[in-house]
């Protein structure tokens, strides 16, 4: 076999060994109950209890309602964006407030607190689960 | 069409049944299908129609609200089918992009390289259709602009740039595409086809007109982006950086196209130059970002380059898999 042929073979197999994927092969033998519990719980792996805590608040805000967000951390760069951005989604049809814009409170007649319990003058809890509490602006 | 050729291309529909189960595995995972695609296909799906007023106060910078609309509609349309929303069933979307994509390469390979050679090829890019990031854009931009480059290669034009169009319908790279495209036709002598891509035009226009008249921008064009190009052009170390830890996704992939691009290149010239092109307006884009550059290219480098790797690897490997069998046959008797 000439060294011409030999490169030649050599590109393709490196393309061919590349490309391939072997996961989409692995899949038929993984366990794949594990598999989607962990996907689903993926996005929220650093806020435990988040997706859950969301989907409660969901079942208990109307569409079209304003709801704010609060965390233990209320700084954006320092986890309170990690926990904004995933509310978007399971919010969706709300318009989901960032506490750390100025005048969100004011506009907010929710707030939905995931690890966090504060006491905001004109709002009223109405319900408290594992991860979080809900407020309702009663003023 | 042989045996041969169906025992091969029966690896890549083995491959395909796994791809489905991983893209139907659990609802839509990806953090850009949480704050981008899926987000506003949810939020139309609810509005019952594109919900301007949530394109127009969305801040958050993941949104995207320039992004063009198809993907989060075709989600929607989904939903109307299955008569409510689903974020894990239209993962079925996913396979049946990459099978189509899959078929298209070996019907098109076929007539360059003969039935096995062309299944070869197709098992081989298979998996790059199969994009890892179910839910988002990438894998319905990758197989629109392979299809739409391929087909205008072959001097199908005018369907090619209607692939074209709807791959800028898919992503704002996707307009870069058809620029690409006009490049690789000038490169390629083909001057006098650059007008026949006014079907790529027309479908990208729409939605460029709507977003302006509603007012809604992306970050990229945000403020002055000659003072960021201009200040990153300056402090080429800060890309240089940015670059040197990003990841590319599949290495040994790209060592055989850059090899292998020095064997067929001059043969695959408007290929290459389609790809070259479109990688190098990602590069400019970055000169233009208004984010930490290293943050920005860490982010989304291995998607960018998985849009032109099966362009390229299909430039390769259809000059040289013709090639080993020509000189692997043993010579004729004299």
């Amino acid at each position: 076999m000439n060294r011409r042929l030999l490169l030649r073979i050599a590109i393709v197999a490196a393309i061919a060994i590349g490309a391939f994927e072997p996961f989409y092969f692995r899949i038929f033998f993984t366990d794949r109950t594990r598999l989607r519990a962990a996907l689903t719980t993926l996005p929220y792996t650093k806020a435990p209890g988040l997706r859950t805590f969301l989907i409660e608040v969901e079942q208990r805000t109307p569409p079209g309602s304003r709801v704010a967000i609060a965390a233990p951390w209320m700084e954006w760069d320092r986890g309170y964006e990690y926990v904004f951005a995933r509310s978007l989604y399971p919010l969706a049809g709300r318009e989901v407030l960032a506490l750390t814009r100025p005048g969100a409170l004011d506009r907010a007649e929710y707030v939905a607190a995931w690890h966090a319990a504060p006491v905001l003058p004109g709002f009223t809890e109405i319900w408290r689960g594992r991860d979080g509490v809900l407020l309702r602006r009663t003023q | 069409m042989s045996r041969r050729a169906w025992a091969i291309l029966g690896v890549a529909a083995l491959e395909l049944l796994g791809y489905t189960l991983f893209a139907t595995a659990a609802p839509m995972w990806e953090f850009d299908f949480l704050t981008n695609w899926g987000l506003k296909a949810k939020v139309f799906a609810l509005h019952g129609g594109v919900d301007w007023q949530f394109l127009q106060g969305a801040w958050y910078r993941n949104t995207h609200p320039d992004y063009p609309p198809l993907v989060p509609l075709m989600f929607d349309a989904f939903a109307l089918v299955r008569g409510g929303w689903d974020d894990r069933w239209i993962g079925l979307f996913y396979p049946a992009i990459a099978l189509a994509a899959t078929l298209f390469t070996f019907r098109i390979a076929r007539r360059e390289a003969g039935d096995v050679r062309a299944a070869i090829l197709a098992v081989i890019l298979c998996p790059l259709f199969a994009s890892p990031w179910p839910g988002l854009a990438e894998a319905w931009l990758i197989a629109f602009a392979f299809i739409g480059l391929l087909l205008i290669r072959d001097d199908h034009v005018l369907p090619g740039a209607l692939f074209l169009g709807l791959g800028a319908m898919t992503k704002n790279e996707g307009l870069t595409f058809i620029v690409a495209a006009a490049c690789a036709l000038l490169v390629a002598r083909r001057a006098k086809d650059i007008v026949r891509l006014w079907p790529a035009v027309v479908l990208a226009l729409p939605w460029l007109i709507l977003r302006a008249v509603h007012h809604i921008y992306g970050d990229l064009t945000s403020g002055s982006v000659i003072a960021r190009v201009g200040e990153h052009l300056a402090h080429p170390a800060l890309m240089l950086d940015a670059f040197r830890g990003a990841p590319i996704g599949k290495p040994l992939l790209w060592i055989g196209i850059i090899a292998g691009a020095f064997l067929a290149a001059r043969a695959q010239r408007f290929l290459f130059t389609a790809a070259g092109v479109q990688l190098a307006f990602y590069v400019g884009a970055y000169f233009a970002t208004p984010h930490d550059v290293e943050w920005h290219v860490r982010w989304s480098w291995e998607r960018l380059v998985s849009h032109v790797t099966p362009l390229l690897a299909y430039a390769v490997l259809i000059e040289l898999l013709p090639l080993i069998r020509r000189e692997a046959l043993p010579a004729p008797p004299p």
